[in-house]
């Protein structure tokens, strides 16, 4: 599947087709489409559960080397920081489907104008 | 069931979370009861195997509607590891594909009425999270022994600010289980609770006005629907991107 065993005889076709499938995918999780609300979800998650591995580790710290509360407040503050490392990962990595979407989209439409005008 | 009816509680939105225990049974003093939640997980299995192996019986050069089906969830999720492993991820499919597979058929029971959904109970969706975890991990210290580590210092980062940042990266390495399961658990939670109250709404306005929350409790019951598709889609994406992660060191 990775590969064509024959080269397409239209490549044009095939990327176009490529692009437009792409561009159309319904309910793609860093698509518009998809909804806000995945989105949301999704970044949401990423930044609570950092905040929550780093409270839990700072935590078991403290159980075995016995330091009060303060290896749970500092891995508390790391886990923010942390959360916010993982929130600007997810949203790159949206920004970046959502740009290679665009551009698709764009020599998409682009490929459509030069045939419309050979017509 | 018909205790349920006399039950005060029994039209509250959480009542459908509750756990029954069919066939009481004790293991080493832990509770190994098959409960409604095995039952249906048992169902989400055996529907599965049957919808693959059924479909793809005839194994005809032309597919029939089923067939299609079959072969449509295999490309889908063939190509989503292309995608985001790339090829040496081929390995790893049939581990992807069942990941896949049974959540989404989990959601999707769990979205027939007096159905169970197992995926709402955080226990279940952090064990196949954690699963996805360790092995994760397990599998980087294998492919790349100590140099995994190289995971947690980031490119370009001055000496000074080491110490802080792999703390840092740890942590984030830690909380990936933790995102990954409470995302799933929350969406069909919370999609699920919202489902009963309007379902309770449109029998206490009753036939006046119980139109308007009638409507809604359509319309998101459609995008439920949406939601147990796509977060099955995050959740075996996910996996993918850690297994790249794991694969291909940067």
């Amino acid at each position: 599947m990775t590969d064509h065993h024959t080269p397409p005889p239209e490549e044009s076709f095939e990327t176009r087709l490529e692009a437009a499938l792409r561009a159309n995918a319904p309910g793609s999780p860093d698509g518009t489409q998809g909804g806000a609300m995945g989105t949301a979800f999704r970044l949401s998650a990423d930044l609570v559960s950092a905040v929550v591995a780093g409270g839990a580790l700072g935590w078991g710290l403290d159980w075995l080397l016995g330091t009060g509360p303060w290896m749970l407040l500092l891995f508390f503050f790391l886990g923010i920081a942390a959360g916010i490392l993982n929130v600007i990962r997810t949203a790159n990595q949206m920004n970046a489907a959502q740009q290679a979407d665009a551009r698709a989209l764009d020599s998409l439409e682009k490929q459509n104008r030069g045939t419309d005008l050979e017509h | 069931m018909s205790t349920e009816t006399h039950n005060p509680f029994a039209h509250s939105p959480m009542a459908q979370f509750e756990i029954h225990r069919f066939i009481p049974m004790q293991a080493g003093g832990i509770d190994v009861s098959f409960t409604n939640s095995s039952l249906f997980m048992v169902i989400a299995l055996t529907a599965i195997t049957l919808f693959l192996s059924l479909s793809m019986r005839r194994g005809a050069l032309v597919p029939s509607r089923w067939q299609s089906m079959a072969e449509l969830s295999y490309e889908f999720v063939a190509n989503m590891m292309r995608d985001t492993v790339g090829t040496s991820g081929q390995k790893f499919f049939p581990f992807v594909f069942t990941l896949f597979m049974f959540v989404l058929f989990t959601n999707m029971l769990g979205m027939i009425p007096y159905a169970f959904t197992v995926t709402s109970h955080i226990i279940v969706t952090f064990a196949l999270a954690s699963f996805v975890f360790i092995g994760v991990t397990v599998l980087g210290f294998i492919r790349h022994g100590v140099g995994y580590l190289k995971l947690f210092v980031p490119h370009g980062v001055p000496a000074v600010l080491l110490p802080l940042i792999v703390v840092i990266e740890i942590i984030s390495y830690l909380s990936r289980p933790i995102s990954l399961s409470v995302r799933l658990f929350a969406n069909m939670m919370a999609g699920h609770t919202m489902l009963k109250v309007f379902g309770g709404f449109i029998v206490m306005l009753g036939f006046l006005g119980g139109w308007l929350p009638l409507a809604f409790s359509v319309a998101f019951i459609g995008l439920e629907v949406l939601v147990a598709f796509l977060q099955a889609y995050v959740f075996a994406v996910l996996t993918c991107i850690y297994l790249n992660d794991a694969l291909h060191l940067h």
